[in-house]
């Protein structure tokens, strides 16, 4: 706490002295020379923009006459031209065309070019910097920044201070993206930025202009101190006119006095009589709206009007340096006009002086004793100003942010301001005289015990002009992140430490929210049920979610190297192709269509597809965002649908085949007759011989066609039994059973026959025609139901099993409890043509033989032991054959 | 028995069966005719006309069934053979008990066919023979008196004269009178031969 006191107050000190001296040396020189015939200076005051109430006090002095009781004629030059180009005050400074000029943090990057001036007067104890957002903008604090479009001119003065602000927050300014930034707030308000750098002194006017209400985020709420407008001017013109320089100085804070205590009056006359060079709608409005802004800038009367802190000048060079606009060090002794120095110097002067008025004569001794009560009372005076600055200083420690503990070498403290109460929540007297310990939890408390002594043994330096963040240790416990700066001083040969201690739990949990929101957001893309990926705009895979990854089967390194097309359906990759054309060209800003993907394992994955792009900081398109809904099922289903009707055809042709089998071998029956009867007709005629040729070619003719019509009938039975070619697929046979119970009930709508399974459950997958292998199941259940016909309904009773039968093998046995079957068609029932039934053709066992035999697996029946004959079919599991391929 | 004026009708609505079958009865030296539908048939028959039907059971319009029963309603008794598809089975036995001859599925062996075509035209002769048999005796028998027939009668019955005198109340004598008037009507050369006659008379 010391060292900030004592540097702030030996600089307000020295502007009070600055002020004295000057006053003073006017004084003797007014006695001693007497002013009639004193000569006005001529000198320049270069502006940094147009004639406005920034500069309020500059044209105060002028019209109050305090330059010209100064002896001074000050040309207040605005910084824009007739010819409407913009001067530079640094520029005009450094060549001599301007004495003084008006500048802020440019005058360090002035500094760092070469340039050589001297900040002689801070008027704006804060930065005017802000960042404006629209209305509707969700900008609370820096990291929102991060997903916003911020117009930036990088490293420009407002930017420096944004950087500086999202490095006290954590952030790299790097990682907020500039987007271009112009005069004006247009480009806010249409949207093309979220975000926009500005002055407070002027943005929120031109916004409210346009009846819209700007949300704004200053730096100096973040623990970025820069100095606004400031007086400068060239280190050699100060060094060579230090008297002069002063008394400019001293009138134009006057100026600014007078100014602050007279906003009206001032606004209306810079509105009325100031030539504009970029003229205003409503100049006097315009003016009275900064008078506000521009009179909280100068903290007064908190803070003396022009009070230059070097510490302050000092991080703002600091801030610089991070940003990469200036480098080296920063000489404050040439850097900043130092009065102090002046004032001794005049001192000396004057004493000599007086040696020689006073061994010159006695006349003057009155002068002198003069002089001496007013050196006194003079002395008086500061001392007084000095103990107001003392409270005055103390006030503003003690109502500093950051907590401020100034320990001796032992580690005791010695004070503590309001802050450092709040953030340890120990009242002052708890913690001056104890061991600065007991605000440091373990383990870093015995650590800091040995920082101390180390520091003091080694001189090496471990946090000391270094800052970083360590752990606090509250009255009640809780133990929280704060960040710590030690300076150190030697106060009357005593060494001392000042701690500024800042608490940063408000910044952990922001950080820590931001940290938890990007979790929040990875996560639920990653588990998100819809497959994300993002690519590169020629579509090469940058990364993809755990749900498109199942969706197609790859791995989420196999897609990461690909590219979308590799996994896209051939006849599909030209819809999205010109969709993603679409898309970059503008013509739309979605994209929704049906893609076919190719599965890892080759099968085809219908998908919805919706498209996007994001975009970088100048506006172009940077990445696709593909989203895919897996639609696979849907539509399998509905082809399943559609599979299953063509199924329920087929079964309806098969249960019509009892019906037309009789006119179907009555067809087959026709031409068989007349080809028979034609071939005996002939053997007769020609046995007899009582014909002649022209007759039996006729009739072998006849034969012929014949022939061809029989041939004829068995394509068409043939078309009509088969069902097309035979797909081999693994399937469930338990599912099949399902299904086939399901047609058989279909089938048999009226009969209420119990159907029982069994079904063993981890069956292996059967490789089959499914349709083949129900037709034959479906034979066998019906089959089952027509042996139990003479039974009453209530004891018709079917039973279908399914059991694993040897290592590889499924089998599915259909069991009835009917009469049993007679030694003749147990002997018959697999031959075609054998049928026990009135209306059937004998076919059905038959066929089911031969389609089960052509799936390498068997048919056969038993007797059951009570009553009834149980069906078996087993089939071959496709499981090694399936290996095989693989 | 067979005459060379039998017709073999072949009643099918297949074109191919009906024009093989007819050649094929033709191969045999058989008449046929072929006619495709039962209605057709109907139209063109005359009943004097000797011969036999082949008939398919199934066929659009009338059916094989329908025509027997026809047939049988007119007293035709022209024998039929039905020929029949698969499963038509019951139809043939239905056919069957309503008296038709035969029935053949189809495909038959052609042997089969015309041993039974043949057959049926030999019954149709028969049967025809038969009836004109029965045409003539019954002439002569109105010629007789009703004491001649009664005389008669008992005499095919194997009675004695004496036994039919007694019955009858007459001489002996009277009742060879009767036998010799009689068997001169009826133009039996012998008693065995008017025997025959009066069973032929009551049987057929």
């Amino acid at each position: 706490m010391l060292v900030v006191l004592r540097s702030s107050s030996s600089l307000a000190t020295g502007r009070c002295r600055l002020r004295l001296g000057v006053r003073l040396v006017a004084g003797v020189l007014l006695v001693i020379w007497a002013m009639p015939g004193l000569a006005q200076e001529r000198i320049a005051l270069q502006l940094r923009w147009d004639h406005q109430f920034q500069f309020a006090g500059y044209y105060a002095a002028q019209w109050q006459g305090y330059y010209r009781q100064s002896g001074l004629d000050v040309d207040i030059r605005s910084a824009i031209t007739a010819s409407g180009t913009i001067r530079s005050a640094i520029q005009e400074v450094s060549e001599g065309s301007a004495e003084f000029g008006i500048g802020a943090a440019d005058i360090l990057v002035a500094r760092h070019d070469g340039h050589d001036l001297t900040v002689l007067a801070s008027i704006f104890q804060t930065s005017a910097a802000m960042l404006f957002a629209r209305p509707g903008v969700k900008f609370k604090n820096p990291a929102d920044l991060l997903t916003l479009r911020v117009a930036r001119r990088v490293n420009d003065l407002i930017d420096v201070e944004v950087q500086a602000m999202l490095r006290s927050e954590g952030i790299d300014p790097s990682a907020v993206k500039p987007f271009p930034h112009q005069a004006g707030i247009e480009h806010l308000l249409s949207k093309q930025v979220d975000v926009i750098p500005g002055y407070s002194i002027s943005i929120p006017f031109l916004a409210d202009r346009h009846g819209v209400i700007l949300t704004g985020l200053r730096p100096a709420a973040y623990g970025v101190d820069f100095y606004g407008d400031s007086l400068f001017a060239s280190a050699d013109f100060v060094n060579s006119n230090p008297e002069l320089t002063a008394r400019f100085v001293d009138a134009s804070l006057r100026g600014w006095e007078y100014a602050l205590a007279h906003p009206e009056e001032i606004a209306a006359r810079i509105a009325k009589t100031l030539p504009r060079g970029r003229p205003l709608k409503d100049p006097l409005e315009f003016n009275l709206y900064q008078a506000n802004g521009v009179k909280a800038l100068t903290m007064h009367p908190l803070i003396d009007l022009g009070h230059v802190n070097p510490d302050r000048w000092r991080r703002m060079h600091d801030s610089l340096a991070q940003a990469g606009v200036v480098s080296g060090s920063l000489d404050l002794s040439r850097f900043i006009f130092d009065p102090v120095g002046d004032v001794m110097r005049s001192r000396q002067q004057l004493r000599q002086v007086l040696i020689g008025v006073v061994a010159g004569g006695m006349l003057l001794l009155f002068a002198i004793a003069g002089w001496v009560w007013l050196l006194r009372r003079n002395v008086l005076t500061a001392t007084k100003a000095l103990q107001h600055n003392e409270t005055r200083l103390r006030a503003i420690v003690d109502t500093a942010v950051e907590g401020i503990i100034t320990i001796d070498e032992q580690g005791t403290v010695e004070s503590t301001n309001a802050a450092a109460e709040k953030i340890f929540g120990y009242a002052s007297h708890e913690m001056v005289g104890q061991s600065v310990n007991m605000l440091i939890p373990s383990p870093y408390r015995e650590e800091h015990d040995g920082y101390l002594t180390n520091y003091l043994e080694t001189g090496i330096r471990k946090i000391i002009g270094i800052g970083r963040e360590v752990q606090g240790l509250r009255k009640d416990g809780t133990i929280f992140p704060l960040e710590l700066s030690v300076a150190e001083m030697t106060v009357e040969g005593k060494r001392q430490f000042t701690g500024l201690v800042r608490d940063v739990t408000e910044r952990h949990a922001l950080q820590q929210e931001l940290r938890a929101r990007q979790e929040t957001l990875t996560l639920t893309i990653e588990n998100a049920p819809v497959g994300i990926v993002t690519t590169t705009l020629d579509g090469r895979i940058i990364s993809a979610n755990q749900a498109f990854c199942s969706i197609v089967g790859f791995s989420q390194a196999e897609l990461e190297a690909s590219l979308i097309r590799n996994i896209t359906y051939p006849s599909d990759i030209r819809d999205g192709v010109s969709g993603m054309r679409d898309l970059i060209e503008g013509r739309q800003t979605s994209i929704n269509l049906r893609q076919r993907y190719i599965h890892k394992d080759g099968s085809t994955i219908f998908a919805q597809v919706y498209l996007a792009l994001t975009h970088d900081a100048a506006g172009s398109p940077s990445t696709c965002i593909l989203q895919a809904v897996d639609r696979t099922q849907e539509i399998n289903r509905v082809q399943e649908l559609r599979q299953h009707r063509e199924r329920m055809a087929h079964v309806d042709r098969l249960s019509t085949m009892g019906e037309m089998a009789a006119g179907i071998a009555h067809e087959i029956n026709q031409p068989l007759a007349a080809i028979s009867a034609y071939a005996q007709a002939c053997q007769r005629l020609i046995q007899s011989g009582r014909t002649n040729a022209g007759e039996l070619q006729d009739a072998l003719q006849d034969v012929g066609a014949q022939v061809e019509r029989a041939g004829e009938v068995i394509r068409r039975l043939r078309g009509m039994v088969k069902k097309g070619a035979g797909q081999r697929v693994l399937t469930d046979i338990n599912e099949l059973v399902t299904e086939t119970i399901a047609l058989a009930r279909l089938d048999r709508r009226e009969q209420e026959i119990q159907i029982h399974t069994e079904l063993e459950s981890d069956l292996p997958s059967v490789e089959v025609d499914a349709i083949q292998i129900q037709q034959v199941l479906l034979n066998l259940v019906r089959n089952a139901m027509d042996a139990m016909q003479d039974l009453p309904v209530a004891e018709q009773r079917v039973t279908i099993r399914t059991s694993r039968r040897g290592p590889d093998d499924v089998e599915v046995a259909v069991a009835d409890c009917g009469a049993g079957l007679s030694g003749e068609v147990e002997k018959n029932i697999f031959r075609p043509f054998f049928t026990t039934k009135n209306t059937g053709m004998g076919m059905g066992l038959s066929i089911s033989q031969s389609i089960v035999n052509n799936h390498g697996g068997r048919i056969w029946f038993t007797g059951n032991r009570d009553q009834g004959t149980t069906f078996h079919v087993s089939i071959p599991s496709g499981i090694m054959d399936i290996y095989a391929v693989e | 028995m067979l005459s060379s004026n039998q017709i073999v009708y072949i009643v099918d609505d297949d074109d191919a069966v009906r024009k093989s079958l007819c050649l094929l009865m033709k191969s045999v030296g058989l008449l046929a005719q072929g006619l495709a539908s039962a209605q057709e048939f109907l139209e063109a028959y005359d009943r004097a006309q000797p011969g036999c039907l082949v008939l398919d059971i199934r066929m659009p319009g009338m059916s094989g069934l329908e025509l027997q029963d026809r047939l049988v309603a007119e007293r035709i008794e022209l024998p039929i053979i039905f020929i029949t598809g698969h499963g038509d089975v019951p139809m043939a036995v239905q056919a069957l008990h309503k008296g038709a001859m035969e029935f053949l599925e189809k495909p038959f062996r052609d042997q089969d066919l015309i041993d039974r075509v043949q057959f049926a035209l030999q019954r149709d002769a028969e049967q025809r023979h038969a009836a004109s048999l029965r045409e003539i005796l019954e002439a002569k028998l109105v010629t007789l008196t009703p004491r001649e027939r009664e005389v008669m009668e008992r005499v095919a019955d194997g009675q004695a004269n004496k036994a039919i005198a007694i019955d009858l109340d007459m001489s002996s004598r009277t009742v060879e009178i009767h036998r010799a008037r009689a068997m001169e009507k009826m133009g039996a050369r012998s008693l065995a031969e008017l025997v025959r006659m009066v069973v032929d008379i009551n049987h057929v």
